[in-house]
Protein backbone atom coordinates (compact mmCIF):
# COMPACT_ATOMS: atom_id res chain seq x y z
CA UNK A 1 0.00 0.00 0.00
CA UNK A 2 1.46 3.31 -1.03
CA UNK A 3 0.68 6.41 1.21
CA UNK A 4 1.36 10.40 0.91
CA UNK A 5 1.26 12.28 3.50
CA UNK A 6 1.15 15.88 3.20
CA UNK A 7 1.76 17.62 5.71
CA UNK A 8 4.80 17.21 8.26
CA UNK A 9 2.72 18.42 11.69
CA UNK A 10 1.47 16.28 14.35
CA UNK A 11 -1.41 15.01 12.53
CA UNK A 12 0.75 13.79 9.82
CA UNK A 13 3.68 12.27 11.63
CA UNK A 14 1.58 10.63 14.18
CA UNK A 15 -0.64 9.05 10.97
CA UNK A 16 2.74 8.11 9.51
CA UNK A 17 3.96 6.32 12.72
CA UNK A 18 0.50 4.64 13.30
CA UNK A 19 0.19 3.23 9.81
CA UNK A 20 3.98 1.92 9.99
CA UNK A 21 3.13 0.47 13.69
CA UNK A 22 0.54 -1.42 12.10
CA UNK A 23 1.79 -2.20 8.70
CA UNK A 24 5.24 -3.02 8.21
CA UNK A 25 5.16 -3.02 4.52
CA UNK A 26 3.26 0.01 3.67
CA UNK A 27 5.44 2.42 1.67
CA UNK A 28 5.28 5.84 3.20
CA UNK A 29 6.05 9.48 1.87
CA UNK A 30 5.76 12.50 3.83
CA UNK A 31 5.70 15.57 1.59
CA UNK A 32 6.17 19.24 3.20
CA UNK A 33 6.76 22.79 1.92
CA UNK A 34 9.25 23.07 4.83
CA UNK A 35 12.76 21.84 4.96
CA UNK A 36 13.04 21.32 8.53
CA UNK A 37 11.84 17.63 10.16
CA UNK A 38 9.36 17.74 12.45
CA UNK A 39 8.98 20.29 14.79
CA UNK A 40 6.72 21.80 17.85
CA UNK A 41 5.22 25.47 17.80
CA UNK A 42 4.14 24.36 21.21
CA UNK A 43 7.79 25.09 22.61
CA UNK A 44 8.18 28.29 20.67
CA UNK A 45 7.22 30.47 23.51
CA UNK A 46 10.61 28.74 25.58
CA UNK A 47 12.54 29.15 23.03
CA UNK A 48 12.10 32.76 22.49
CA UNK A 49 12.53 33.17 26.32
CA UNK A 50 15.56 31.83 26.36
CA UNK A 51 15.05 28.70 28.05
CA UNK A 52 15.11 26.36 25.24
CA UNK A 53 17.80 25.45 22.63
CA UNK A 54 16.40 25.82 19.19
CA UNK A 55 17.35 21.78 18.90
CA UNK A 56 15.47 20.87 21.29
CA UNK A 57 12.21 21.92 19.14
CA UNK A 58 12.75 19.08 16.55
CA UNK A 59 10.53 15.59 17.73
CA UNK A 60 11.96 14.08 14.69
CA UNK A 61 16.00 14.08 13.20
CA UNK A 62 16.29 12.54 9.75
CA UNK A 63 17.56 9.60 10.78
CA UNK A 64 14.60 8.80 12.53
CA UNK A 65 12.54 9.35 9.51
CA UNK A 66 14.85 6.52 7.52
CA UNK A 67 14.29 4.25 11.19
CA UNK A 68 10.64 3.95 10.55
CA UNK A 69 11.45 3.78 7.21
CA UNK A 70 9.45 6.45 6.02
CA UNK A 71 10.61 8.54 3.06
CA UNK A 72 10.44 12.24 3.20
CA UNK A 73 10.37 15.49 0.40
CA UNK A 74 11.07 18.29 2.08
CA UNK A 75 11.26 21.70 0.90
CA UNK A 76 8.84 20.86 -2.49
CA UNK A 77 5.34 21.68 -2.70
CA UNK A 78 2.06 20.37 -3.88
CA UNK A 79 0.43 22.18 -6.48
CA UNK A 80 -2.41 20.17 -7.39
CA UNK A 81 -4.16 16.40 -6.32
CA UNK A 82 -5.99 14.40 -8.78
CA UNK A 83 -7.89 12.37 -6.31
CA UNK A 84 -9.98 10.65 -9.59
CA UNK A 85 -6.19 9.76 -11.03
CA UNK A 86 -4.96 9.04 -7.53
CA UNK A 87 -1.73 11.45 -7.97
CA UNK A 88 -0.23 14.08 -6.62
CA UNK A 89 1.50 16.94 -8.58
CA UNK A 90 4.61 19.02 -8.27
CA UNK A 91 6.17 21.31 -10.45
CA UNK A 92 7.79 19.41 -12.66
CA UNK A 93 6.40 15.80 -11.22
CA UNK A 94 3.81 13.70 -9.92
CA UNK A 95 3.67 10.62 -7.59
CA UNK A 96 0.69 7.50 -7.52
CA UNK A 97 -0.94 6.89 -3.90
CA UNK A 98 -3.27 4.48 -2.53
CA UNK A 99 -3.77 6.05 0.40
CA UNK A 100 -3.27 10.00 0.74
CA UNK A 101 -3.67 11.76 4.03
CA UNK A 102 -3.89 15.96 3.84
CA UNK A 103 -2.44 17.77 7.43
CA UNK A 104 -1.48 21.01 5.64
CA UNK A 105 -2.41 22.93 9.33
CA UNK A 106 -3.32 26.47 9.32
CA UNK A 107 -1.97 29.89 8.90
CA UNK A 108 -2.36 32.96 10.64
CA UNK A 109 -4.97 35.41 10.31
CA UNK A 110 -3.66 38.64 8.57
CA UNK A 111 -5.27 41.46 10.27
CA UNK A 112 -5.98 44.05 7.12
CA UNK A 113 -3.91 46.34 8.66
CA UNK A 114 -2.36 49.34 7.05
CA UNK A 115 1.86 49.17 8.00
CA UNK A 116 1.69 45.40 8.01
CA UNK A 117 4.59 45.07 5.48
CA UNK A 118 6.72 46.82 7.76
CA UNK A 119 10.18 45.57 8.64
CA UNK A 120 9.75 44.36 12.43
CA UNK A 121 6.34 43.01 11.79
CA UNK A 122 5.89 39.04 12.67
CA UNK A 123 3.43 36.34 13.15
CA UNK A 124 4.69 33.25 14.83
CA UNK A 125 3.56 29.99 13.08
CA UNK A 126 6.64 28.29 11.65
CA UNK A 127 9.90 27.71 12.89
CA UNK A 128 11.75 30.28 10.16
CA UNK A 129 8.72 33.32 11.94
CA UNK A 130 10.19 32.16 15.37
CA UNK A 131 13.82 32.43 14.10
CA UNK A 132 13.22 35.74 12.88
CA UNK A 133 11.35 37.06 16.06
CA UNK A 134 14.64 35.64 17.79
CA UNK A 135 17.30 37.28 15.90
CA UNK A 136 15.23 40.66 15.60
CA UNK A 137 17.04 42.81 18.15
CA UNK A 138 13.82 44.76 19.23
CA UNK A 139 13.14 46.83 22.69
CA UNK A 140 9.59 47.44 22.57
CA UNK A 141 6.82 44.97 21.76
CA UNK A 142 3.36 45.14 20.49
CA UNK A 143 1.69 41.93 20.64
CA UNK A 144 -1.82 42.20 19.24
CA UNK A 145 -4.38 39.47 20.22
CA UNK A 146 -4.37 38.06 23.51
CA UNK A 147 -4.79 34.34 22.89
CA UNK A 148 -2.42 31.73 24.59
CA UNK A 149 0.06 32.56 21.62
CA UNK A 150 0.13 35.94 21.90
CA UNK A 151 0.17 35.92 26.00
CA UNK A 152 2.77 33.16 26.34
CA UNK A 153 4.58 35.26 23.66
CA UNK A 154 4.13 38.02 25.92
CA UNK A 155 5.57 36.56 28.38
CA UNK A 156 8.65 34.75 26.95
CA UNK A 157 9.99 38.67 25.24
CA UNK A 158 8.86 39.61 28.77
CA UNK A 159 11.48 37.14 30.02
CA UNK A 160 13.84 38.14 27.18
CA UNK A 161 13.91 41.65 28.69
CA UNK A 162 11.56 44.01 26.21
CA UNK A 163 9.27 46.38 27.29
CA UNK A 164 5.72 44.19 25.83
CA UNK A 165 2.32 45.48 25.02
CA UNK A 166 -0.14 42.94 24.51
CA UNK A 167 -3.44 44.59 22.71
CA UNK A 168 -6.76 42.74 23.08
CA UNK A 169 -9.88 43.77 21.21
CA UNK A 170 -12.52 42.44 23.47
CA UNK A 171 -12.75 42.98 27.32
CA UNK A 172 -10.49 40.45 28.70
CA UNK A 173 -7.31 38.47 27.89
CA UNK A 174 -8.17 35.08 26.54
CA UNK A 175 -11.37 35.59 26.00
CA UNK A 176 -11.88 32.11 24.76
CA UNK A 177 -10.58 30.37 27.10
CA UNK A 178 -10.90 32.43 30.09
CA UNK A 179 -13.97 33.95 31.58
CA UNK A 180 -13.69 37.55 33.70
CA UNK A 181 -12.48 36.41 36.60
CA UNK A 182 -9.88 34.17 35.87
CA UNK A 183 -8.78 36.30 33.16
CA UNK A 184 -8.22 39.17 35.52
CA UNK A 185 -6.21 37.05 38.00
CA UNK A 186 -3.95 36.37 34.88
CA UNK A 187 -3.99 39.27 33.81
CA UNK A 188 -2.43 41.09 37.57
CA UNK A 189 0.52 38.46 37.36
CA UNK A 190 1.10 39.41 33.44
CA UNK A 191 1.21 43.57 35.07
CA UNK A 192 2.97 42.60 37.85
CA UNK A 193 5.82 41.06 36.15
CA UNK A 194 5.58 44.45 33.35
CA UNK A 195 3.66 43.46 30.74
CA UNK A 196 1.09 46.07 29.71
CA UNK A 197 -1.98 44.82 28.87
CA UNK A 198 -4.86 46.80 27.19
CA UNK A 199 -8.03 45.33 26.65
CA UNK A 200 -11.03 46.88 25.23
CA UNK A 201 -8.57 48.21 22.83
CA UNK A 202 -8.02 47.82 18.91
CA UNK A 203 -5.08 48.46 16.72
CA UNK A 204 -6.00 50.68 13.73
CA UNK A 205 -2.65 50.61 11.80
CA UNK A 206 0.79 50.08 12.32
CA UNK A 207 3.31 52.97 11.62
CA UNK A 208 7.02 53.19 10.59
CA UNK A 209 9.11 54.50 7.80
CA UNK A 210 10.46 50.93 6.06
CA UNK A 211 10.70 49.67 9.78
CA UNK A 212 7.93 49.71 12.34
CA UNK A 213 7.83 53.18 14.18
CA UNK A 214 4.52 52.12 16.58
CA UNK A 215 0.89 51.55 16.71
CA UNK A 216 -2.09 52.97 16.32
CA UNK A 217 -5.13 52.03 18.27
CA UNK A 218 -8.52 53.61 18.51
CA UNK A 219 -7.30 54.89 22.23
CA UNK A 220 -3.55 55.68 22.00
CA UNK A 221 -0.56 55.96 19.73
CA UNK A 222 2.12 53.51 21.08
CA UNK A 223 5.87 53.77 20.19
CA UNK A 224 7.79 50.33 19.69
CA UNK A 225 9.97 48.61 17.13
CA UNK A 226 8.35 45.17 17.23
CA UNK A 227 4.74 44.11 16.05
CA UNK A 228 3.94 40.25 16.62
CA UNK A 229 0.45 39.76 15.13
CA UNK A 230 -1.41 36.63 16.77
CA UNK A 231 -5.12 37.14 15.69
CA UNK A 232 -6.13 33.31 15.49
CA UNK A 233 -5.26 30.54 13.27
CA UNK A 234 -7.53 29.37 9.75
CA UNK A 235 -7.16 26.51 8.31
CA UNK A 236 -4.99 25.64 4.98
CA UNK A 237 -7.44 24.49 2.57
CA UNK A 238 -6.26 26.27 -0.46
CA UNK A 239 -4.57 22.56 -2.12
CA UNK A 240 -7.45 20.93 -1.05
CA UNK A 241 -10.16 23.23 -2.26
CA UNK A 242 -8.34 23.11 -5.77
CA UNK A 243 -8.60 19.43 -6.00
CA UNK A 244 -12.35 19.40 -5.17
CA UNK A 245 -12.87 18.22 -2.08
CA UNK A 246 -15.48 19.73 0.08
CA UNK A 247 -14.76 22.18 2.04
CA UNK A 248 -17.15 22.79 5.25
CA UNK A 249 -19.20 26.16 6.14
CA UNK A 250 -16.47 27.10 9.29
CA UNK A 251 -13.39 27.19 6.41
CA UNK A 252 -12.25 23.33 7.50
CA UNK A 253 -11.78 20.36 5.19
CA UNK A 254 -15.24 18.76 6.04
CA UNK A 255 -14.53 14.68 7.25
CA UNK A 256 -16.21 12.12 8.16
CA UNK A 257 -16.12 10.16 11.77
CA UNK A 258 -13.05 8.61 9.85
CA UNK A 259 -11.16 11.28 9.06
CA UNK A 260 -12.07 10.59 5.65
CA UNK A 261 -12.86 13.41 2.87
CA UNK A 262 -15.13 13.67 -0.12
CA UNK A 263 -12.96 11.33 -1.70
CA UNK A 264 -12.42 7.97 -1.16
CA UNK A 265 -8.87 7.07 0.41
CA UNK A 266 -7.99 10.68 0.50
CA UNK A 267 -8.12 11.67 4.64
CA UNK A 268 -7.71 15.10 6.18
CA UNK A 269 -6.30 15.71 9.73
CA UNK A 270 -5.19 18.48 11.92
CA UNK A 271 -5.37 22.18 11.68
CA UNK A 272 -6.52 21.93 8.41
CA UNK A 273 -10.22 20.29 9.40
CA UNK A 274 -13.01 20.96 11.09
CA UNK A 275 -14.97 18.48 13.42
CA UNK A 276 -17.33 17.69 15.53
CA UNK A 277 -16.94 19.11 19.23
CA UNK A 278 -17.20 16.48 22.05
CA UNK A 279 -19.83 18.74 24.07
CA UNK A 280 -22.11 20.05 21.90
CA UNK A 281 -22.38 18.06 18.92
CA UNK A 282 -21.23 20.98 16.30
CA UNK A 283 -19.02 21.64 13.56
CA UNK A 284 -16.38 23.63 15.45
CA UNK A 285 -12.87 24.39 14.56
CA UNK A 286 -10.76 23.31 17.75
CA UNK A 287 -7.14 23.43 16.33
CA UNK A 288 -5.12 22.27 18.78
CA UNK A 289 -2.02 19.82 19.59
CA UNK A 290 -3.99 16.78 21.24
CA UNK A 291 -7.18 16.84 18.53
CA UNK A 292 -4.04 16.67 15.55
CA UNK A 293 -2.37 13.79 17.35
CA UNK A 294 -5.54 12.16 18.16
CA UNK A 295 -6.52 12.62 14.48
CA UNK A 296 -3.84 11.47 12.93
CA UNK A 297 -3.90 8.37 15.01
CA UNK A 298 -7.23 7.43 13.37
CA UNK A 299 -5.89 8.08 10.10
CA UNK A 300 -3.29 5.87 10.49
CA UNK A 301 -5.80 3.08 11.82
CA UNK A 302 -8.62 3.47 9.04
CA UNK A 303 -5.74 3.73 6.20
CA UNK A 304 -4.74 0.13 7.26
CA UNK A 305 -7.98 -1.13 6.83
CA UNK A 306 -9.20 -0.92 10.92
CA UNK A 307 -12.26 0.75 11.55
CA UNK A 308 -11.73 3.77 14.13
CA UNK A 309 -13.41 6.89 14.80
CA UNK A 310 -12.94 10.19 16.18
CA UNK A 311 -14.37 10.66 19.32
CA UNK A 312 -15.19 14.65 18.30
CA UNK A 313 -12.88 17.55 19.43
CA UNK A 314 -12.48 19.55 23.20
CA UNK A 315 -10.90 22.52 23.62
CA UNK A 316 -7.93 22.17 26.05
CA UNK A 317 -5.72 24.82 27.35
CA UNK A 318 -3.34 24.41 29.68
CA UNK A 319 -0.26 27.37 29.90
CA UNK A 320 2.25 28.45 32.23
CA UNK A 321 2.65 32.09 33.06
CA UNK A 322 5.47 33.16 35.03
CA UNK A 323 5.57 29.80 37.09
CA UNK A 324 1.48 30.16 37.71
CA UNK A 325 -0.52 27.24 35.58
CA UNK A 326 -3.56 28.58 33.89
CA UNK A 327 -5.40 25.30 32.49
CA UNK A 328 -9.13 25.35 30.90
CA UNK A 329 -11.32 23.18 28.78
CA UNK A 330 -14.37 23.20 27.25
CA UNK A 331 -16.76 26.03 27.30
CA UNK A 332 -16.65 29.49 29.45
CA UNK A 333 -19.11 31.00 30.85
CA UNK A 334 -19.14 34.28 28.43
CA UNK A 335 -20.03 31.90 25.60
CA UNK A 336 -23.68 30.67 27.17
CA UNK A 337 -24.49 33.15 29.55
CA UNK A 338 -27.79 33.74 27.59
CA UNK A 339 -28.44 29.96 27.90
CA UNK A 340 -30.90 28.61 30.79
CA UNK A 341 -29.96 25.96 33.00
CA UNK A 342 -26.41 27.57 33.51
CA UNK A 343 -24.62 27.10 36.88
CA UNK A 344 -20.91 28.28 38.02
CA UNK A 345 -19.65 26.58 41.12
CA UNK A 346 -16.16 29.19 41.87
CA UNK A 347 -13.56 28.05 44.42
CA UNK A 348 -10.97 30.34 45.42
CA UNK A 349 -8.51 29.14 47.86
CA UNK A 350 -5.25 31.18 48.40
CA UNK A 351 -3.15 30.83 45.62
CA UNK A 352 -5.87 28.11 43.85
CA UNK A 353 -8.57 29.40 41.48
CA UNK A 354 -10.86 27.34 39.79
CA UNK A 355 -14.79 27.39 37.97
CA UNK A 356 -16.89 24.98 36.85
CA UNK A 357 -19.70 25.58 34.24
CA UNK A 358 -22.48 23.25 34.58
CA UNK A 359 -25.50 22.92 32.01
CA UNK A 360 -28.26 21.07 33.34
CA UNK A 361 -26.36 19.61 35.96
CA UNK A 362 -23.64 18.30 33.08
CA UNK A 363 -19.89 19.63 33.01
CA UNK A 364 -19.31 21.54 30.39
CA UNK A 365 -16.45 23.80 30.79
CA UNK A 366 -13.41 24.06 33.84
CA UNK A 367 -10.81 26.75 34.21
CA UNK A 368 -8.26 26.48 36.64
CA UNK A 369 -5.57 28.89 37.85
CA UNK A 370 -2.81 27.03 40.17
CA UNK A 371 -2.92 23.43 40.85
CA UNK A 372 -4.69 22.02 37.76
CA UNK A 373 -4.08 18.07 39.42
CA UNK A 374 -8.10 17.77 39.48
CA UNK A 375 -8.85 18.78 35.97
CA UNK A 376 -8.56 15.47 34.47
CA UNK A 377 -11.07 13.99 36.25
CA UNK A 378 -13.42 16.79 35.44
CA UNK A 379 -12.35 16.76 32.18
CA UNK A 380 -13.88 13.41 31.68
CA UNK A 381 -16.70 13.97 33.70
CA UNK A 382 -16.95 16.92 30.73
CA UNK A 383 -16.54 13.90 27.66
CA UNK A 384 -18.68 10.88 29.51
CA UNK A 385 -21.56 13.85 29.82
CA UNK A 386 -21.91 12.28 33.55
CA UNK A 387 -24.69 14.08 35.36
CA UNK A 388 -23.05 15.52 38.91
CA UNK A 389 -25.77 14.10 40.95
CA UNK A 390 -24.79 10.61 39.80
CA UNK A 391 -21.34 11.56 40.74
CA UNK A 392 -22.37 12.26 43.65
CA UNK A 393 -23.86 8.68 44.47
CA UNK A 394 -21.09 7.04 43.66
CA UNK A 395 -19.08 9.01 45.95
CA UNK A 396 -21.79 8.74 48.65
CA UNK A 397 -21.54 4.87 48.58
CA UNK A 398 -18.37 3.16 49.97
CA UNK A 399 -18.99 0.24 48.13
CA UNK A 400 -19.20 2.06 44.55
CA UNK A 401 -15.63 3.61 45.20
CA UNK A 402 -13.09 1.44 43.88
CA UNK A 403 -15.26 0.89 40.63
CA UNK A 404 -14.88 4.81 40.00
CA UNK A 405 -11.73 6.47 41.51
CA UNK A 406 -11.66 9.48 39.48
CA UNK A 407 -14.93 10.61 40.78
CA UNK A 408 -13.12 11.30 43.66
CA UNK A 409 -11.16 13.87 42.17
CA UNK A 410 -14.42 15.85 41.32
CA UNK A 411 -16.02 15.19 44.76
CA UNK A 412 -14.28 18.10 46.42
CA UNK A 413 -15.91 20.58 43.74
CA UNK A 414 -19.35 19.49 44.04
CA UNK A 415 -20.09 18.91 47.65
CA UNK A 416 -21.34 21.24 49.37
CA UNK A 417 -23.08 22.39 45.82
CA UNK A 418 -24.73 25.06 46.87
CA UNK A 419 -21.80 27.17 48.52
CA UNK A 420 -20.17 29.18 46.42
CA UNK A 421 -16.55 31.28 47.15
CA UNK B 1 2.57 -11.99 31.29
CA UNK B 2 3.19 -7.99 32.39
CA UNK B 3 3.44 -7.04 35.70
CA UNK B 4 1.08 -4.59 37.22
CA UNK B 5 0.75 -2.28 40.48
CA UNK B 6 -2.53 -3.74 41.79
CA UNK B 7 -4.21 -1.25 44.28
CA UNK B 8 -6.76 -3.61 46.52
CA UNK B 9 -8.76 -0.36 47.69
CA UNK B 10 -10.17 -2.65 50.59
CA UNK B 11 -6.76 -3.45 52.12
CA UNK B 12 -5.41 0.25 52.68
CA UNK B 13 -5.54 1.71 55.53
CA UNK B 14 -4.09 4.94 54.85
CA UNK B 15 -0.90 4.71 56.64
CA UNK B 16 0.85 6.87 54.15
CA UNK B 17 4.48 4.70 54.08
CA UNK B 18 3.82 4.08 50.53
CA UNK B 19 3.81 7.92 50.26
CA UNK B 20 7.12 8.28 52.37
CA UNK B 21 9.60 5.77 50.59
CA UNK B 22 8.21 7.00 47.22
CA UNK B 23 9.51 10.31 48.10
CA UNK B 24 12.91 8.97 49.77
CA UNK B 25 13.66 6.53 46.58
CA UNK B 26 12.95 9.72 44.24
CA UNK B 27 13.60 12.64 45.42
CA UNK B 28 15.77 11.54 48.23
CA UNK B 29 13.54 13.24 50.80
CA UNK B 30 11.21 11.96 53.33
CA UNK B 31 8.19 13.92 51.82
CA UNK B 32 4.88 12.93 50.84
CA UNK B 33 3.77 15.43 48.89
CA UNK B 34 6.48 14.94 46.46
CA UNK B 35 5.66 11.49 46.12
CA UNK B 36 4.35 9.68 42.92
CA UNK B 37 1.65 7.73 44.64
CA UNK B 38 -0.99 9.84 46.90
CA UNK B 39 -3.12 8.85 49.71
CA UNK B 40 -7.07 10.20 49.43
CA UNK B 41 -8.86 10.28 52.53
CA UNK B 42 -12.21 11.31 53.63
CA UNK B 43 -11.50 11.19 57.49
CA UNK B 44 -15.20 11.32 58.25
CA UNK B 45 -16.37 9.07 55.72
CA UNK B 46 -13.63 6.72 56.43
CA UNK B 47 -12.25 6.27 53.12
CA UNK B 48 -9.08 6.01 51.78
CA UNK B 49 -7.73 5.70 48.67
CA UNK B 50 -4.46 4.88 47.59
CA UNK B 51 -4.04 6.96 43.57
CA UNK B 52 -1.46 6.18 41.67
CA UNK B 53 -0.43 6.36 37.16
CA UNK B 54 -2.50 3.35 35.72
CA UNK B 55 -0.13 3.14 33.11
CA UNK B 56 -2.90 3.48 30.68
CA UNK B 57 -2.77 1.78 27.35
CA UNK B 58 -4.15 4.78 25.51
CA UNK B 59 -3.06 7.35 27.86
CA UNK B 60 -4.91 10.75 27.30
CA UNK B 61 -1.22 11.84 28.85
CA UNK B 62 0.30 10.97 25.75
CA UNK B 63 -1.86 12.42 23.45
CA UNK B 64 -2.35 15.53 24.86
CA UNK B 65 1.73 16.30 25.29
CA UNK B 66 2.85 19.27 22.59
CA UNK B 67 6.16 18.14 22.75
CA UNK B 68 5.83 14.29 22.74
CA UNK B 69 7.74 14.06 25.89
CA UNK B 70 5.90 11.48 27.55
CA UNK B 71 5.73 8.06 25.93
CA UNK B 72 5.17 4.39 27.14
CA UNK B 73 7.76 1.73 27.28
CA UNK B 74 6.49 -2.48 27.15
CA UNK B 75 9.34 -3.57 29.84
CA UNK B 76 8.15 -2.59 32.65
CA UNK B 77 5.03 -1.48 31.61
CA UNK B 78 5.51 2.01 32.17
CA UNK B 79 5.02 5.49 31.63
CA UNK B 80 8.08 7.67 31.00
CA UNK B 81 8.96 11.67 30.77
CA UNK B 82 11.48 12.64 28.25
CA UNK B 83 12.72 15.62 30.71
CA UNK B 84 15.07 16.82 27.60
CA UNK B 85 11.57 17.55 25.64
CA UNK B 86 9.36 18.17 28.39
CA UNK B 87 8.80 22.30 28.97
CA UNK B 88 6.90 21.43 32.04
CA UNK B 89 3.31 22.78 30.75
CA UNK B 90 1.09 20.63 32.51
CA UNK B 91 -1.23 19.44 29.98
CA UNK B 92 -0.72 16.32 31.03
CA UNK B 93 -1.56 17.24 34.44
CA UNK B 94 -4.75 18.51 33.06
CA UNK B 95 -6.03 15.74 31.30
CA UNK B 96 -5.26 13.08 33.57
CA UNK B 97 -8.45 11.51 34.88
CA UNK B 98 -6.59 10.39 38.00
CA UNK B 99 -4.66 13.21 39.35
CA UNK B 100 -1.93 10.48 38.50
CA UNK B 101 0.77 13.21 36.98
CA UNK B 102 1.74 15.90 39.16
CA UNK B 103 4.87 19.02 38.72
CA UNK B 104 7.30 18.70 41.53
CA UNK B 105 8.02 22.45 42.45
CA UNK B 106 11.00 21.75 44.36
CA UNK B 107 12.51 19.80 41.42
CA UNK B 108 11.08 21.37 38.91
CA UNK B 109 9.75 18.68 36.81
CA UNK B 110 6.90 16.29 35.97
CA UNK B 111 6.72 13.47 37.90
CA UNK B 112 4.11 10.21 37.86
CA UNK B 113 5.06 6.44 39.00
CA UNK B 114 7.53 4.88 37.00
CA UNK B 115 7.18 1.49 38.74
CA UNK B 116 10.39 2.17 40.21
CA UNK B 117 11.92 0.42 37.21
CA UNK B 118 10.40 -2.80 38.00
CA UNK B 119 10.76 -2.89 41.90
CA UNK B 120 8.40 -0.87 43.07
CA UNK B 121 8.90 -0.02 46.26
CA UNK B 122 5.94 0.97 47.77
CA UNK B 123 4.72 -2.12 47.18
CA UNK B 124 7.55 -3.52 49.07
CA UNK B 125 6.60 -1.91 51.88
CA UNK B 126 2.96 -2.18 52.14
CA UNK B 127 1.92 -4.03 55.41
CA UNK B 128 -1.57 -4.85 54.03
CA UNK B 129 -0.70 -5.97 50.76
CA UNK B 130 -3.26 -2.59 49.51
CA UNK B 131 -0.34 -2.51 46.80
CA UNK B 132 1.08 -5.74 44.89
CA UNK B 133 3.26 -5.91 42.25
CA UNK B 134 2.00 -9.04 40.38
CA UNK B 135 1.34 -10.37 37.21
CA UNK B 136 -1.59 -8.99 35.67
CA UNK B 137 -3.28 -12.17 34.92
CA UNK B 138 -2.55 -13.36 38.86
CA UNK B 139 -4.54 -10.94 40.36
CA UNK B 140 -7.70 -11.25 38.35
CA UNK B 141 -7.41 -15.43 38.93
CA UNK B 142 -7.67 -14.30 42.49
CA UNK B 143 -11.26 -12.28 42.42
CA UNK B 144 -12.25 -14.57 39.91
CA UNK B 145 -11.56 -17.47 43.15
CA UNK B 146 -12.65 -15.05 45.88
CA UNK B 147 -16.27 -14.22 43.83
CA UNK B 148 -16.80 -17.75 43.06
CA UNK B 149 -16.13 -18.75 46.54
CA UNK B 150 -18.93 -16.61 47.72
CA UNK B 151 -21.36 -17.87 45.03
CA UNK B 152 -20.77 -21.54 45.48
CA UNK B 153 -21.60 -20.78 49.20
CA UNK B 154 -24.83 -19.17 48.47
CA UNK B 155 -25.56 -21.97 45.94
CA UNK B 156 -25.08 -24.77 48.71
CA UNK B 157 -26.48 -22.65 51.17
CA UNK B 158 -29.79 -22.98 48.85
CA UNK B 159 -29.68 -26.10 47.66
CA UNK B 160 -29.06 -27.82 51.81
CA UNK B 161 -31.79 -25.35 52.95
CA UNK B 162 -34.62 -28.07 54.42
CA UNK B 163 -37.88 -28.04 52.60
CA UNK B 164 -41.17 -28.02 53.69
Amino acid sequence: MKVIIIGNGVAGNTASSTIRHLDSRADITIISEEIYPEYTACAFPHYLAGEFRRQKLFLKTKKDYSRERIKTIFGQKVIRVSPEEKRVFFDTKSLAYDKLVIATGSKPLMLPLKGVNLNGVFTLKSLDDADQIFNYTGKTAVIIGSGPIGTETSVALAKRGLRVYLVESLDRIMPRVFDERPASLLRDILEEQGIKVLTGEMVTSIIGNGSVGGIVTDKQHIKCDMVILSAGMKPNVELAQKSGLNIGTLGGISVTQQMMTSSRDVYAGGDCVETEDIITGRQTLSLLWHNAKRQGEVIGYNCCGVPKSYPGSVNITSLDIFGINAASFGRVEAEVSRCKDIEIIERHGGENYCRLILYQERLIGAQSIGNARDMGALLFALIGRHNLNEIKQVIGRRAFLPLSPWCYRVARYIAPMTSKG
Amino acid sequence: MQKMLIVNYEKCTGCCLCELVCSVKHEAVSNPSRARIHIVKWEMEGIVMPMVCNQCESAPCIVACPTNARSREEDPGRIIVNYDRCIGCKTCVVVCPFGAVSFDPVAGKIISCDLCDGDPICANFCETEALQYTDASEINKKRQREAAEKLYESVQRFTMAPVG
